[in-house]
């Protein structure tokens, strides 16, 4: 390894630590401020030690329409994903065979799509939802992150896809079995921890979103995003419940984000580092 | 297990036949066909759109009005200053996400003793839905509450109205898409650091070279494709900062800080002239076309290169 004399590694330290801690402040910023009384929120100068409560977490907790929001952002996210998988999982499959032209094209517009910012389609989808009186209903967010969690899931699938053996599927059709044979009970067993990181990547999206369900969630389907900008109303913000809202909000990306901490860059890596 | 098996059937077989097999299309064909209906379709129809007088606010039915809702825009002060808004948010939040990744990347390179823990730190922000970040950081900024300004004037430093001052507020919102997605490029970046062999490095140390002539002779040199790549990746997913906006300074102090996608998203459903809000977004295409697909296919090309 390369040689480091000490006091490149006490500069390494400093520097390291010292961006933890710009990491770190909002966050801990945000999380003390969601157990800070209003009193205490507004202190000048601003306290750094304090008598924690949980009166905003209780506030919250009893509020209906929080509570549905939550229902809400877990039935779409779920279903996004669900639906998403169905599409993209024979679709991975054919993509670690396939070659050349067909590859290639197939790649690029599944890799602009992915890139693509929703607002491109955000208009049409609200004036067709409109007349079609899909607004503000689940089926009607789920299509749309249809868009991206496909080709997120193809993006994320590939790279462990690409490690199964091709000589796999040709010994299966040498065999006699037929390619979704293959795929169902032979390869997707393989991939399965793939499959896994990918739904999690997937679910993560949909449950972060928060353009189109600004737009096209209102009352019944309002997803967690944007029931937490209700408490920036108009008659004044109500910090401490939006900072506590928010904690909640960031609970799934926390544990899961960390388990598949590998595969949110593998997706990019795995393709460009190799060779 | 499962390789023997292969190895011992498949070998013999001629792997030409399978490649190029037709079977394997009809599994890809629903997912590119769901795609393009989802996405083509609503793009001709904001095109169809931002030709016609629909507006949710004006009692008379939408007519055809060609290409007036265009003409409009090249009037309109606002939108014409949305556009360096925009490269302003592409460009400037990428180089310093570049810069600092690759110092995060080097750091967690190291082996240092507490390194495994302020790895966890460091990616922590990937990890956070965007709208609290917007959240976390207008919280900072808001005088009294967030405590930024007092910090600073506790370094010495007068800390500026961040929301309230027009230049300010710009650089409000680079700060925290720097600080949201350095990570993702910090580990990226770390990623290819570990695939250069030590070798390397035990070379440079037998030549008598220091620790930051190492980094900067061997490491800088075999990342430069990587700082491409992820340069390339960054600036298309840029104006991706759409919630971050919201939240922060909601495109203010007087839209000083609105992006074309953003003002495109006020016509549209604050003020609800839908027509000229698809103006605007046939316009954002554009700009995106002309900058993304050359830049993709760039990033295609990396990929491609190696698989």
């Amino acid at each position: 390894m390369k040689r480091r004399s000490s006091v490149t590694t006490f500069s390494l330290y400093t520097v390291g630590t010292l961006y933890g801690v710009a990491v770190l402040f909002p966050i801990v910023w945000m999380l003390m401020l969601a157990l800070k009384s209003q009193l205490d929120a507004f202190a000048n100068p601003p306290l750094l030690i304090f008598e924690p409560t949980l009166e905003h977490f209780i506030a919250i907790f009893g509020d209906r329409e929080f509570l549905e929001s939550i229902a809400n952002s877990v039935i779409i996210s779920t279903g996004s994903v669900v639906f998403a998988m169905i599409f993209a999982i024979p679709a991975t499959f054919a993509l670690t065979i396939l070659q050349g032209r067909v590859r290639r094209n197939a790649l690029l517009t599944i890799l602009l799509i992915r890139t693509a910012p929703g607002m491109i389609y955000l208009l049409p989808y609200f004036v067709v939802y409109s007349r079609l009186g899909m607004l503000d209903t689940h089926a009607a967010l789920i299509i749309i992150y249809l868009i991206f969690n496909v080709p997120l899931i193809i993006w994320t699938l590939m790279p462990v896809w690409n490690a199964v053996p091709r000589e796999l599927r040709e010994s299966g059709m040498i065999d006699g079995a037929s390619l979704w044979q293959i795929l169902f009970f032979i390869e997707l067993p393989l991939v399965r921890v793939g499959i896994i990181a990918s739904g999690i990547v997937a679910f993560l999206f949909a449950w972060n979103e928060f353009l189109f369900a600004l737009v096209i969630s209102a009352n019944d389907s309002v997803t967690l995003a944007v029931a937490i900008t209700r408490y920036m109303g108009y008659e004044g913000t109500e910090w401490g419940k939006l900072a506590a809202a928010a904690s909640v909000m960031m609970l799934p990306g926390i544990i899961f984000g960390f388990l598949i901490q590998r595969y949110m860059v593998s997706g990019l890596t795995a393709g460009a580092i190799k060779g | 297990m499962v390789s023997l098996v292969a190895k011992a059937l498949g070998r013999s077989e001629d792997p030409e036949s399978l490649a190029s097999s037709r079977a394997h299309l009809k599994y890809l064909a629903p997912s590119i066909a769901l795609l393009l209906v989802l996405t083509i379709l609503p793009m001709l129809f904001t095109l169809y759109l931002s030709t016609s007088s629909l507006s949710y606010t004006s009692p008379r039915p939408p007519r055809f009005i060609g290409l007036r809702n265009y003409e409009r825009l090249l009037d309109d002060a606002r939108f014409l200053k949305s556009i360096p808004v925009s490269l302003l948010f592409i460009g400037a939040p990428v180089v310093v996400q570049l810069f600092l990744g690759f110092i995060v990347a080097v750091i967690m390179n190291e082996r240092l003793p507490y390194m495994r823990w302020l790895r966890f730190v460091f990616v922590a922000p990937m990890v956070i839905p965007p709208i609290a970040m917007g959240l976390m950081w207008r919280i900072l900024y808001t005088p009294h509450l967030g405590g930024l300004n007092y910090f600073l004037g506790l370094a010495g430093i007068d800390g500026p109205g961040w929301l309230t001052d027009p230049n300010w507020a710009l650089v409000a919102i680079i700060m925290v898409a720097v600080w949201g997605w350095t990570p993702f490029v910090g580990l990226f970046f770390l990623a290819v650091m570990q695939s250069i062999p030590d070798e390397l490095y035990e070379a440079g140390v037998i030549d008598g070279a220091t620790w930051v002539q190492s980094v900067r002779h061997i490491t800088l040199p075999l990342l430069r494709p990587t700082f491409a790549f992820i340069g390339i990746f960054r600036v298309i997913e840029a104006l991706g900062i759409f919630p971050i906006i919201y939240i922060v300074t909601n495109g203010g102090p007087a839209s000083a800080t609105e992006t074309v996608n953003f003002y495109g998203f006020v016509s549209g459903f604050n003020n609800l002239r839908v027509g000229y809000a698809s103006a605007i977004i046939v316009v954002f295409f554009v700009m995106l076309f002309v900058i993304v697909v050359p830049a993709m296919r760039l990033l295609l090309s990396y990929i491609q290169v190696s698989d």
